[in-house]
């Protein structure tokens, strides 16, 4: 399983795309409207049949963002 | 390349010393810029008794031919609000104070003769020539009078005082007449400390977007940074450490209490700011990726044109002192998020503070202090000091909600105010963008 970030293409609804994303085996998590995005999880074999949905513009595995611990000098 | 015919050093009592700079010409006429007024009321300049008045409304695709551009009294331009005129003391006197057309009088001023700036190549290189080895022979020999000159050249250095930290001085909040009231500001981190006894009486809205933890903060970095961008401009002790004191402070927790986050937990805060039409959202986070993560790309754009601006930090991933300038990480190297560099008390570069990207959105856009700022922190400890360009990018939060207040601009036109508003840095632009925010004035 690996962590997703959908990226919807401009002027396509964004629900329709998650469904289209849960017919090919995505586990949706989040539908973003306000940003065109989707999140979720989907197994490693499914990944590239979701790129071929419509309105699909990208799909990307999530990117984890770290900070330095709270003592740091630089943060 | 630096124009030698108009480089100026500093003289020995605060004079100037220009050289080759070529003094302007004036044609006699003035040129009056007029008030916005009510949209077709034309400008009319007969109460002043200029008469012979060519209208450019009257000529097709606004387009007044040239002779008569020289033979009218005065010639108005429309669409600009301004009027060519040859006028008299006494008409130049009736034109100031409006009593023209009822039309405000915003300045009068001299018509100005501009020349095209043309000369040979090799005039140019002589006269580049001559300046550099005129300004290396000054630094490279500077004794007695001439290391005068060069310590006369201002080398800004700020400091923490007991009213403001450096910071807060160098952006110039403190003479600003912004609060940043009813502009929401979004900071996007650990959380927020809401007990904190500098932000009783504010209007804050929390929400988490990490499983199973609160938006109480439980690192500090989150309430480091809303202290920068919307701090108290009297803290309960201490010097001020916050820009925009009376923005609505909208905090997201999309880091977990330890720092770390995925996309799933940012791009939902980001949603949430956007979808609650914040104009500014501050991102001090990132990942050391070269490559523009889409859904930030398209998070990005999508909040711009809705009228948010997203400003993330540049990246601590440079250490100067070993001659590693690093690069923008992602989110901030996506084309439509600004990315934000760190500067030092001397408004040089800070050693961690990452370069631009070659790739497009990979450039630093803009910079801020980010060097040893003071800030508040969870209690008990209640103010800590620390650097990063994750202090540097509320820095430009703080400013652009100032900016937000004063202007009513949103989304692009915020960045390039910002952009255009800031203070320009010897430093190299892959560094410092445009340089230094600085709020209004």
């Amino acid at each position: 399983m690996v962590q997703l970030s959908v990226t919807v293409e401009d002027g396509s609804a964004v629900e329709e795309v998650a469904a289209g994303l849960r017919a090919r085996g995505m586990e949706v998590a989040q539908v973003l409207e306000g940003i065109g995005v989707i999140t979720g999880s989907a197994p490693d074999d499914v990944r590239s049949a979701l790129a071929e949905v419509e309105g699909v513009a990208s799909v990307d595995e999530q990117l984890t963002h770290r900070l330095p611990p709270p003592d740091a000098a630089i943060q | 390349m630096i124009d030698p015919r108009a480089t100026g050093y500093p003289g020995s009592n605060g004079s100037v010393v220009a050289s080759g700079v070529r003094f302007p010409e004036t044609t006699g006429r003035q040129i009056v810029v007029f008030a916005d007024g009510e949209d077709d009321t034309a400008i009319d300049l007969s109460g002043a008794g200029i008469t012979s008045v060519a209208d450019s409304r009257d000529f097709s695709d606004g387009e007044v031919a040239a002779d008569v551009l020289q033979s009218a009294d005065a010639t108005v331009f429309a669409e600009l609000g301004i009027a060519v005129v040859s006028a008299d003391v006494a008409q130049l006197a009736a034109l100031q104070v409006g009593s023209a057309s009822g039309r405000q009088v915003l300045s009068v001023s001299p018509e100005l003769i501009h020349h095209v700036l043309r000369e040979s190549v090799l005039e140019y290189a002589q006269a580049y020539r001559d300046g550099v080895s005129d300004l290396a022979d000054h630094l490279l020999h500077a004794t007695g009078h001439t290391a005068a000159l060069v310590a006369d050249m201002p080398q800004p250095t700020f400091a923490d005082t007991a009213q403001a930290t450096w910071g807060i001085q160098a952006v110039q909040a403190t003479s600003s007449p912004r609060s940043g009231k009813d502009i929401r500001v979004a900071v996007l981190d650990t959380g927020f400390d809401t007990a904190h006894p500098d932000f009783a009486g504010r209007n804050v809205t929390t929400q988490s977007f990490v499983a199973g933890e609160p938006p109480q903060d439980g690192h500090g970095h989150g309430t480091h940074c809303i202290g920068t961008s919307c701090g108290p401009r009297t803290p309960s002790t201490g010097p001020r450490y916050g820009i925009a004191y009376e923005a609505d402070i909208f905090a997201g927790k999309v880091l977990s209490n330890a720092g770390s986050g995925s996309d799933a937990q940012i791009l939902a805060g980001i949603n949430w700011a956007v979808t609650n039409r914040c104009p500014v959202l501050s991102m001090s986070l990132g990942a050391d990726v070269m490559q523009a993560h889409p859904p930030y790309s398209a998070a990005g754009a999508r909040a711009l044109r809705r009228g948010s601006l997203i400003i993330a930090a540049a990246g601590n991933n440079a250490d100067r002192r070993t001659g590693n300038v690093g690069f923008v990480g992602s989110p901030a190297n996506s084309p439509e998020i600004m990315a934000v560099g760190a500067l030092e008390q001397q408004l040089g570069i800070a050693f961690f503070s990452a370069r631009s990207l070659p790739a497009r959105g990979g450039q630093v856009d803009i910079a801020g202090p980010g060097f040893q700022v003071l800030s508040s922190w969870p209690l008990p400890t209640r103010y800590r000091t620390i650097s990063g360009t994750s202090m540097a990018t509320p820095h430009v939060a703080g400013v652009a909600a100032l900016w937000a207040e004063a202007t009513g601009r949103r989304g692009l036109e915020l960045w390039a105010t910002l952009c255009l508003e800031s203070q320009r840095l010897l430093q190299p632009s892959v560094d410092v963008g445009s340089g230094l925010c600085i709020a209004p004035q």
